[in-house]
């Protein structure tokens, strides 16, 4: 008997993409304690995304400060990606991230058969072009509306009323990250829970704007906080 | 003439319709469409587990059945579901078994002999409307009235203990559906949500019954029979067939698609099929299909992957 039918087959990819704001309010001990969480992920990321073995997850970085653009722009395989640090400075230019993440969402670009994509996005401000064009333009793409979006906000000055309208969810709110431990933390948990329970969802179904995000698993808690640890 | 039916996921199949008896002559009263000659129909089918279920210790929530009948009017009917899985979906093999079942008994048993009739053939606009008006409904409100019964048969319990819940009992049970009857003369199929009908023709053209695109079905989501009006969702074609009827007709749930970069490299499932058929024969390929089917789940989508397969095996009278 002949080889399988049809062409070669192809594991269902997943687009996983860091939307990090890179403002100077940023700057200093923020992002150098971002740019160590992520790294110090990426062995559990990838461990994570290899116990699937029918995902090909593949990561993506969009900065933002001054502007935005993609820090890395081509999807590297997880297990091919490194992160390179970050750098702050400039204003917040949120909008004009999301604007650039919904472009690579279109469906003529996004493949057919693909996993929801997980959208990160830290933060520590207030943004400030227009986010409601970002957010308009990201919730415009079928994929930007099925992706499961997650929102960091780092310190007590981030604005979280953008980061849940960014998350579109009632029942998922931003994770607070109020000092280095509890950025690790949800880093880490964003790059290991959050990436199995994307890879491999059960059906959902289509219930108009009803429509929820991938099912996912309790975020860690917030744990006890010296003050001189706050940010 | 008599009917076969098929097996769906295991041998605990619910009751089916044992096939419908038509009069000899009703065959002489339709003539075949200007056809020289019949088709009678050979059905195969397979579905297993995804790989990915089998890591994560869930069942196979797909349901598939079909029933044929030979002769000079040979007739199949097709039926497929998928049921969503995951915790808001505990019962959705439950649901799929019984979308198939209550599907397959409505197109047998009662769309299957208006169809016969010879009316069809009158005033095809007018039927056309007409399954694409009832149709939906029907097979929606068949399918929650079997979910009902069996909800209320086996309340959800926990510990022992009853589970009340306002949630609707449906939700459990969601599942798309898939199904085609097959006639000489007319093709009907029907679509609700994700999955695949493909068929192909002698010259190996494979093309699909022509339901609007949904953008949204994307991502894992899907319009399902537990969706709220779920009968809005339900895509309904009739057909004629005239000169060049399908040599293949199949169908498949989406772990089989999903398992390929794009649709032209799934398309070539159909093709290959049909060529495998042709030339190794139906019981070779019976055979092969679940070693196939395994392999794709495993290197492919990881989902389950069932598949029903008609090819019409031509008769010159």
């Amino acid at each position: 008997m002949p080889k399988l039918p049809g062409g070669p087959l192809a594991r269902r990819p997943l687009h996983f993409i860091w939307i990090v704001d890179c403002s100077s309010s940023m700057h200093g001990e923020k992002i150098q304690e971002l740019n160590t969480a992520v790294k110090e992920a990426l062995p559990y990321m990838r461990q994570a995304a290899a116990e699937n073995p029918n995902a090909e997850v593949k990561v993506r970085v969009v900065k933002f400060s001054t502007g935005a653009s993609w820090q890395v722009a081509n999807p590297v395989p997880v297990d091919k990606f490194l992160w390179e640090d970050l750098e702050a400075n400039g204003v917040t230019d949120m909008g004009k991230a999301l604007q650039i993440v919904a472009e690579q969402l279109d469906s003529k670009i996004m493949p057919q058969r693909a996993l929801p994509p997980v959208l990160v996005l830290l933060s520590d401000g207030q943004p400030t072009d227009d986010v409601r064009v970002g957010l308009r333009d990201l919730m415009a793409q079928p994929w930007g509306k099925k992706a499961v979006r997650l929102a960091i906000a780092i310190g007590g000055d981030a604005e979280k009323s953008v980061l849940q309208r960014f998350i579109g969810h009632p029942e998922l709110e931003p994770l607070q990250a109020n000092n280095a431990e509890s950025l690790v933390r949800f880093i880490k948990w964003v790059s290991t829970a959050v990436l199995k329970a994307a890879s491999s969802p059960a059906s959902q179904t289509q219930q108009g704007d009803r429509s929820a995000n991938v099912p996912l698993p309790p975020p860690p808690e917030e744990e006890d906080i010296e003050e001189g640890d706050v940010w | 003439m008599s009917g076969k039916k098929g097996p769906a996921k295991d041998s605990a199949k619910p009751a089916l319709p044992s096939g419908i008896v038509l009069k000899e002559e009703s065959s002489d009263q339709i003539p075949l469409n200007g056809r020289v000659g019949a088709s009678d129909w050979q059905v195969l089918s397979a579905t297993v587990r995804g790989a990915a279920h089998r890591r994560n210790g869930e069942p196979n929530q797909d349901a598939l059945s079909w029933w044929m009948a030979e002769g000079k009017r040979p007739v199949a009917v097709l039926c497929m579901a998928d049921g969503h899985g995951g915790s808001e979906y505990t019962r959705s093999d439950i649901g799929a078994l019984l979308a198939v079942e209550q599907t397959q008994m409505l197109l047998v048993s009662e769309i299957l002999p208006l169809i016969l009739s010879g009316s069809t053939r009158k005033d095809l606009a007018q039927f056309n409307r007409h399954f694409r008006q009832q149709l939906p409904k029907l097979l929606v409100n068949r399918w929650r009235a079997s979910v009902y019964e069996h909800a209320t048969d086996n309340p959800v319990q926990e510990g022992g203990k009853l589970v009340q819940s306002d949630a609707p009992k449906e939700r459990l049970y969601g599942a798309t559906l898939l199904a085609a009857l097959l006639t000489p003369e007319f093709h009907l199929y029907i679509q609700l949500g994700d999955g695949d009908m493909l068929t192909v023709s002698s010259e190996g053209e494979v093309t699909r019954p022509p339901f609007p695109a949904d953008s949204n079905l994307i991502a894992n989501h899907t319009t399902s029979l537990c969706s709220k009006e779920a009968w809005r969702f339900v895509n309904v074609h009739f057909q004629q067939i005239d000169e060049r009827p399908p040599s293949l007709v199949m169908l498949t749930t989406d772990g089989y698609a999903n398992s390929f970069a794009n649709d032209s490299d799934f398309k070539k499932v159909a093709r290959d099929l049909h060529s495998a058929i042709k030339r190794e024969g139906l019981t070779a390929v019976a055979n092969s299909l679940p070693i196939w089917l395994e392999a794709t789940s495993q290197d492919g989508s990881g989902d389950d992957i069932s598949i029903i397969i008609a090819t019409a095996n031509s008769q010159q009278e």
